[in-house]
């Protein structure tokens, strides 16, 4: 005899929902999904400056405002040629590119210039008496073979 | 409406009519997550609520939503009770109660709350749900609203003599 459980079950199984399935899907795609929902802010918080709009976007973008609907939902796998366009378009970081382009573009306008000579600073030879300790006193040794003569001369900082 | 099962003959969930009542709208787990995850309504519905650190709120929620598919995930897996997840409505709630109220959440910082009744042991049907703005539910008009919503569902088991899982079974085939 059916009961009346094993009926429920026979009837339920026909409406089963896909909400397991589709809860594993988002799990699988997470790293892609966590991007796609980054950039969604960044457009939005960007959209949200005097000027801008969805309809100006999708316009620039030579898209739909369907497709700018379905972007900062945050749930499309955005292609590079979608990320590229968002990117240069608003002017907001998405590709690394956005940051080797700034650095670039740094390097280039800094300029190594050659600074002012060292002049040494006039000062006050210590008393001989003093405690202090004083450098070495170094010489440098040349033999003039016109003169056959040595010369000394004291080695200077 | 009616109600589909998620998994497992443990977890079901309603599915209500759309408005218009011509069709009907995705089940409310679905719902719910389609919601938490889109960026758009969520950056919108901070705005609407006068949240102070919008892009902060919107982060938050987004990462309560991916707690919440890892739970169920797990809880289908492992076929862990459903009781992980789900705790009674009013907090002192204690003991047996039948066609008890409850509220499922990850966690104390979970600002996400699924709505469901739970019908015996290991046995619940989500009602719906809403991101916590409140306190109290009836502070905010969706939690409000998602009181409105549940109270309804467990007036609707309790006139179809629906009482524990055999009579919900029997309930449910009647319906089919």
């Amino acid at each position: 005899m059916t009961t009346k459980k094993e009926i429920f079950k026979s009837l339920v199984s026909k409406e089963k929902t896909n909400t397991i399935s589709k809860n594993k899907e988002r799990i699988v795609n997470r790293a892609m999904l966590r991007e796609s929902q980054q950039i969604a802010l960044k457009v939005l918080t960007k959209l949200d400056e005097p000027g801008w709009s969805q309809v100006r976007l999708a316009k620039e973008m030579k898209v739909t405002p369907q497709q700018i609907t379905k972007i900062v939902k945050g749930t499309e796998n955005l292609t590079i040629e979608t990320q590229i366009k968002l990117q240069e378009i608003l002017d907001i970081p998405i590709l690394a590119t956005y940051y080797e382009r700034i650095m670039d573009e740094l390097f280039a306008t800094i300029k190594f210039e050659e600074s002012e000579k060292y002049t040494a600073p006039d000062y006050e030879p210590a008393p001989s008496d003093s405690n202090f300790m004083l450098p070495k006193k170094e010489f440098k040794m040349e033999y003039d073979r016109q003169t056959p003569e040595y010369y000394y001369y004291p080695k200077t900082a | 409406m009616k109600i589909v099962d998620i998994f497992a003959e443990k977890l079901f969930t309603f599915v209500y009519l759309t408005k218009d009542g011509s069709s009907y709208n995705v089940n409310e787990y679905d719902r719910l997550m389609d919601l938490w995850t889109d960026v758009s309504y969520l950056r919108n519905y901070a705005k609407v609520n006068n949240v102070s650190n919008i892009n902060q709120f919107v982060a938050g929620r987004l990462l309560d939503a991916e707690n919440i598919q890892d739970l169920l995930e797990e809880l289908s897996e492992n076929n862990q009770p459903l009781e992980h997840y789900f705790r009674p409505l009013y907090n002192d709630e204690t003991g047996f109660k039948i066609l008890s109220l409850q509220k499922g959440r990850v966690s104390n910082r979970d600002g996400l709350r699924i709505y469901a009744i739970k019908i015996d042991d290991d046995c619940f049907v989500i009602t719906g749900g809403a991101i916590k703005m409140s306190q109290l539910m009836e502070d905010h008009p969706d939690t409000d609203n998602e009181l409105t919503k549940i109270k309804k569902a467990q007036d609707y088991f309790k006139e179809n003599n629906v009482f524990d899982i055999d009579s919900f079974y029997e309930f449910k085939s009647e319906m089919e």
